[in-house]
Formats: structure tokens, sequence, C-alpha cells
């Protein structure tokens, strides 16, 4: 009698102190909520339950900033959650440098991350020499995506270039459709200002301005060509107002715009709907963007929680997340391409396929501005990108001017 | 000369010691000096708390390293910041004016004991029981010149028709005066009605009997009348301009650009988004202020002819 009554104490006890007495459990919070995404997650959460592992879902309805409010208040409130949805570089780096994240040094070892991942997240990935996330998959921002129908009822090709667009857009509007569909929401322009700029300056000139923040070149004459190049795209655009990218993919899907710049996060809606590429659509690298990728890596950030079990629970994590098999599943559902170089993606569509080969080359990896800019500073630029471009008031080299300020302002 | 003795009953402050400035009796005086005490703590220490905030150079997380005036300077030097506060203005006197202004027009209207009254009532009222969300998405529907009115109205053959105000950066901010006059009228009907209808008869009568036109009684003596009514409706409508934000990142987000931009936008964005919760903290404080320069004048009045 009184060990069972030992017993209901002790398990009252463990109920009333909570979670932390839980071996191998991680709570994560992420904003992945579209059917495509859970499908993702699912994976994740599988291959971790798999491994011994309790997954905790945190899902955050209501988009990425509910959810990381939820994480500063958790961190204020010093209950650091096990792990949430962020990215890595300098917005890890934040974390990491006020000791809230957890290093990852035993799933590194284990899944031999140095070896098998992509440089950016070998690079971006680490603070003070410990990895502090936990890969899921990459995405690119360079991606182009093409009405069939739009290309053959104006009879033209996917152009190569800028160039190439604007010598076509005028057969695409003669035809009755628009050349390229844009949103209107500033972090969209700034997609295709990025492609312009690589079209202009090239790779050398990207990782100039983003990754070594040289002020002069940023406000160069190179700077100003591509935002002269920037707005002569614009007459080509269509009047959209706060519109989502979803809806704006929506009109390359309904064959009324030939094309669209978006991340190959714009795959899961063709999905969706059903269509294929090669046959409904094109995938492509976006004009002036031929053999680079430009880098978005998604991540789980694991919280510091100071307990070593949360700790080993977060190492099994990244290691089970890392796994070649479960890198192969959740790309398949998230439209993403595995982070380790070493998986066999010849069951993943034409598009990924394209996205492996072209991070097979030599220097193709550039990562997005995310990674490298703090988002005080990337705001400040796509501000100026969209001021630039939606006013017809400041010119290419004032605009060059404005962005070298501001790139020369991070230094200090 | 001896200087004179400081006299408590005689002082000036003794009003506000015993809150006797409130008026009414000791007990509803102690009821309304808890609320007072309550917003006082709330309020005063969050303030307090953002104002020490817009002194620092934070980031994604509170610090408490304190950097003077920078993160005003940055603010002030940032050109989003200035087409956002600018558009306080734009945005929030014209639709003051239009919403009291058509509101009391349909206060009028219906006044005219008109058959069917409750109905009118409720078409007009029923805007407001829609958050400013769905009122926003709502009205970029409509405006949206790819999807809404201008494509519809191309489509009935008037191909030329052009209204594409939401798409032009000099002209977003109407459109936000547009949607929230066509929410707020209702209000301002539903509080000059009550007015109207307080009217005395009589005097109704007394302006019949001397001829005076209908529409010069309203203009002359009784909407003169309904002068609190008004400022309570200015007051209300004051208040939600400068707590807009629902409304303007439903309809534009801001947009084209950042050219419809709200202040309050600008304070979210900062602190959840750009991870500035020092330039954030400045933008907020300079909200504030400038919701007192607005609101002071018009407290000082109504104490001032309180007391007469």
């Amino acid at each position: 009698m009184r060990t069972t009554a030992t017993t209901a104490l002790c398990a009252t006890l463990a109920l009333l102190t909570g979670a932390p007495a839980m071996a191998q459990e991680v709570d994560v919070i992420h904003w992945l909520v579209s059917p495509g995404e859970v499908r993702a997650m699912s994976v994740l959460s599988d291959a971790f339950n798999a491994a011994g592992g309790v997954y905790v879902d945190a899902a955050v309805a209501g988009g990425g900033a509910a959810a990381r409010q939820m994480v500063m208040n958790r961190i204020a409130a010093s209950d650091t959650p096990g792990a949430w949805y962020g990215q890595p570089g300098v917005p890890m780096t934040a974390f990491a440098e006020r000791d809230i994240l957890a290093p990852l040094d035993q799933a590194a070892a284990e899944q031999n991350w140095d070896e098998v991942m992509y440089d950016t997240f070998v690079t971006y990935g680490k603070y003070d020499g410990h990895y502090y996330a936990i890969p899921l998959g990459i995405h690119a921002q360079n991606w182009m995506w093409s009405s069939r129908a739009v290309l053959d009822a104006a009879g033209v090709e996917v152009p190569a270039t800028w160039a190439e667009f604007l010598e076509i857009a005028p057969k695409i509007e003669e035809a009755g459709f628009i050349p390229l569909a844009l949103g209107g929401q500033s972090w969209q322009e700034n997609l295709v200002f990025k492609s312009a700029l690589l079209e202009v300056g090239g790779a050398d000139f990207y990782r100039a301005v983003y990754v070594n923040r040289d002020a002069e070149a940023a406000g160069s004459d190179t700077m100003a060509q591509a935002f002269a190049l920037f707005r002569s795209l614009k007459p080509h655009t269509n009047q959209g107002v706060g519109r989502s990218w979803n809806d704006t993919l929506s009109l390359v899907q309904t064959g009324k715009a030939a094309f669209q710049i978006m991340g190959d996060w714009a795959k899961g809606e063709f999905i969706a709907s059903g269509q294929e590429p090669g046959v409904d659509y094109e995938c492509t690298l976006a004009p002036g963007t031929a053999g680079l990728y430009n880098v978005a890596i998604d991540v789980l950030l694991p919280g510091n929680t100071g307990d070593d079990e949360t700790l080993a629970a977060q190492n099994l994590l990244a290691s089970s997340i890392t796994t070649p098999e479960t890198q192969l599943a959740f790309s398949q559902n998230k439209g993403s391409i595995p982070v380790r170089k070493d998986v066999d993606v010849s069951s993943l569509d034409a598009c990924a396929q394209l996205a492996v080969e072209t991070l097979a080359q030599e220097g193709s990896e550039i990562p997005v501005d995310d990674l490298v800019l703090t988002p005080e500073y990337r705001g400040q630029i796509i501000d100026l990108l969209s001021e630039f471009w939606n006013g017809e008031s400041m010119s290419p080299e004032e605009a060059a001017e404005r962005f070298g300020a501001i790139i020369a302002d991070i230094e200090d | 000369m001896p200087a004179p003795a400081i006299d408590l009953k005689a002082s000036s402050m003794r009003p506000f010691l015993t809150l006797q400035f409130l008026g009414g009796t000791p007990a509803s005086r102690i009821v309304v000096g808890l609320a007072i005490a309550v917003a006082l703590t709330c309020y005063v220490m969050t303030i307090a708390w953002t104002l020490a905030m817009s002194f620092t150079s934070s980031t994604f997380l509170p610090d408490w390293d304190f950097v003077g005036i920078e993160r005003y300077v940055d603010l002030f030097g940032s050109s989003r910041w200035s087409v956002a506060f600018a558009n306080m203005f734009l945005f929030g006197i014209p639709f003051i004016f239009l919403a009291l202004a058509l509101g009391t027009f349909l206060a009028i209207l219906i006044d005219q004991k008109v058959q069917g009254e409750a109905v009118f009532r409720t078409i007009v009222l029923y805007p407001l029981a829609l958050s400013f969300i769905v009122v926003g998405l709502i009205w970029q529907w409509v405006l949206e010149p790819n999807f809404g009115l201008q494509t519809a109205v191309r489509a009935m053959g008037w191909e030329t028709f052009r209204f594409d105000w939401m798409a032009r950066s000099d002209r977003v901010i109407y459109t936000l005066v547009l949607a929230a006059v066509w929410h707020s009228s209702g209000i301002v009907m539903a509080i000059m009605l009550a007015g109207l209808r307080g009217v005395d008869g009589e005097i109704w009568k007394a302006a019949r009997i001397d001829g005076i036109p209908t529409w010069r009684i309203y203009v002359s003596i009784i909407l003169p009348m309904l002068r609190p009514m008004a400022m309570t409706c200015v007051t209300l409508l004051a208040i939600s301009v400068v707590k807009s934000y629902e409304l303007v990142v439903a309809m534009t987000d801001g947009g084209p650009g950042n050219s419809s931009d709200l202040p309050s936008r600008f304070v979210m964005q900062a602190l959840l988004e750009r991870a500035n919760i020092g330039t954030g903290s400045a933008a907020a404080i300079i909200m504030m202020l400038s919701v007192l320069v607005i609101l002071l004048p018009y407290f000082v009045i109504e104490l001032r002819s309180r007391r007469r």
C-alpha cells in the first residue's frame, strides 16, 4: 500500500513539475502549417520518434511574426523552447552570442556534417566553431516559373537573361498576357532586384556587396546599372498591391502571366494544383543567374535549456533529421532539396534535379541576404528598393549612393 | 518682508490631492481614483519602459546599453518613417472630416421619420460590426486593379475606365480613407442620431412658427446643440486613426512599397520583423507624443469649460 502511495505521489509530483523530467523530449515551435509543410514536418517527427525521442509539436498559427514573438517571450521568461524554426547565419549568431542556443557537436560528428553538407550550411550553420542549427532543407530565391501555355501562345521561349526578357516582353503583351507577375510586396521586389543585380554584376559583385559589405561596391556604377535594369522591368509587370506570392503565382498557373520570380517553395502550389514541370509550367533559374544558386536554408535552432538531457535529445533530433533518408523524404514534401551532397535525388522532380546539378558546380552557392545581414539593415535595403521601384523620382545613381550608405553604416 | 507661509488649503494643488476636480461624492471619487491608479500603474510603467528602451541599442532582445538619442536620430533620418508619420495626417484628417460629415448627414436623413428606419440604421451600422481585417480585405478585393472594380467596369464595356489608386503610391492612402469612412460613419450616425432625438420638440415648433427653412434650423440651431456629440465622435475617430494597424495591414500591407505605411505598422515591424526594439520604441514614443499634442488642447478646453 505504502509503495503504491509513494509511486502515486511521485507520479503526481512528476506531472506537477512538468516536462524537464521527461527524457529525450524536444518541443518544436514552427509555423509550417500548409498541407505540404505539415507532411514534411511529420517526416521529421517520425524520424525523431523512431530514433527514441519524443517530438512535441508546437505549431503556431498566424505566421512567422507570431511564432517569433512566442519564442522571444519564452526566452525572456527563461523557458527557452527545445527548438524553433529559423535561419542560420546572422539571425542564428545573434542568439548564439547570447548563449541562447545549444551546440550540436555530437550530431555533427555522428552525421559528419563538415564533409557531407553544402558549403553554405558549413559556413553559416556555425558560430565560434560549433554548429548551432539543425538543417532541414535548401531553398533558393532565384527561380523563375513560366506558364507553358503563355509561352506557346506568344511564341517565345524562357529568357536566359533580363536583356532577352526585355526583347520578348512586348510580344507577350501583344498576345494579351502579363510578361512578369509581381505581387507588389517589397520582399518580392527584392527577389527580382537580386537577379537583376546578378545579371549586371555577377556572383563576385553580389558577394562583395552582401557578404563582404563593401560599401564602395554597393555605391558603384555597377549598382546604378543594376537599379536601371530593375526599373526597366517595371513597365512589363502588372500592378498588384500587397498581393501574396501565391495569389501572384496563380496568374502564371491560370495562364494570365508568363513569368514569376519566386523561391522554389512555389513548386508546392503547382503540385497542389496537379500541374507538371515541362508540361504545364517550366522551372528555370532566374534570368542572369544561370549556374548560381541563391541559397536559403531552413533550420531548427536548438534552445539552450541548460540541462544535459535536453541537449542529448536535441542532438538526437539533429542526427535523425540529417540522415540521407529523412533529408530525401522531407525534401519531397517541402519542395526543397537535401542539405547533404550525398543524397540520391533521382526520385525528385526535374526542378530539384536542376537545383542539384547547379549546386554541384564550383562556386555556385551564394547566400541569401537574410543569412548575411541583420534584419534591420536588410529591411533598410528592401525599403530602398521598394521606394525606388514604386516612385519615379529617385535616379539609379541616387539609389546606388543610398545603397552604399546603408552598407557603410553597418561597419560602425 | 517675511515670506508668506504656505497655506495648504489655499494651495492650487489641493483639488488634485483630494481628487476634488473629479466632482461627485467622496465614494464616487474613490472608485474613479482607483481606476486612475490602475491605469497609471499599467500605462505609465509600460510607457516608462518603452521610453527607457528608446534610449538603448536593443536589437531583438532588450539590452540596457544606453546610447542617448541615437535611435531618434536613426528614426528621423529614415525616409520610411517620414512617409509613415506624414501618412498619419494624410489619412487621419480626411477620414475624421468625412466620417463626421457623412455620419451626421445620414443621421439627419434618418431623423426625417422615414419608413423602415430600422432597416436603414442597420445597413449603415453594419460595417461597424466587421473587424478592420475584414474591412481591409473587402476593400482590397474591390479596389485591386487586376481583380476588382476596375476590371468589372471594363468588362461591362467601359474600356477606358481607370481606378487604380490602390496601385499608385501617391494615391493609395486615400483608398484607406475610403475604407475607414465606410467602416466608421455608422457609429457617427448612431451617436448623432441619439443627439438629434434628444433635441426638445419645442425648439422645432418655435423655429417652424418663425418660418425658418428646415436646412437652416439644422445648420444654425440643431447642429450647434450637438457639439458635445460631435466632440465625442472626433475623439473616437482620432483614437482609431492612431491605433489603425489592422486596416493597413489587411488592405495594402503598407504598399505599394511603403507608401501607405502608418506609424503603428512601422513600430510593429521594427519590433517583430526588423529585430530593432530601440528604434521601434523610439517610434512608439513619437507616436504617443503626437497624440498628446493633438489631445491636450481638447482636454484643456474641456476642463476649462467645465470649471466655468
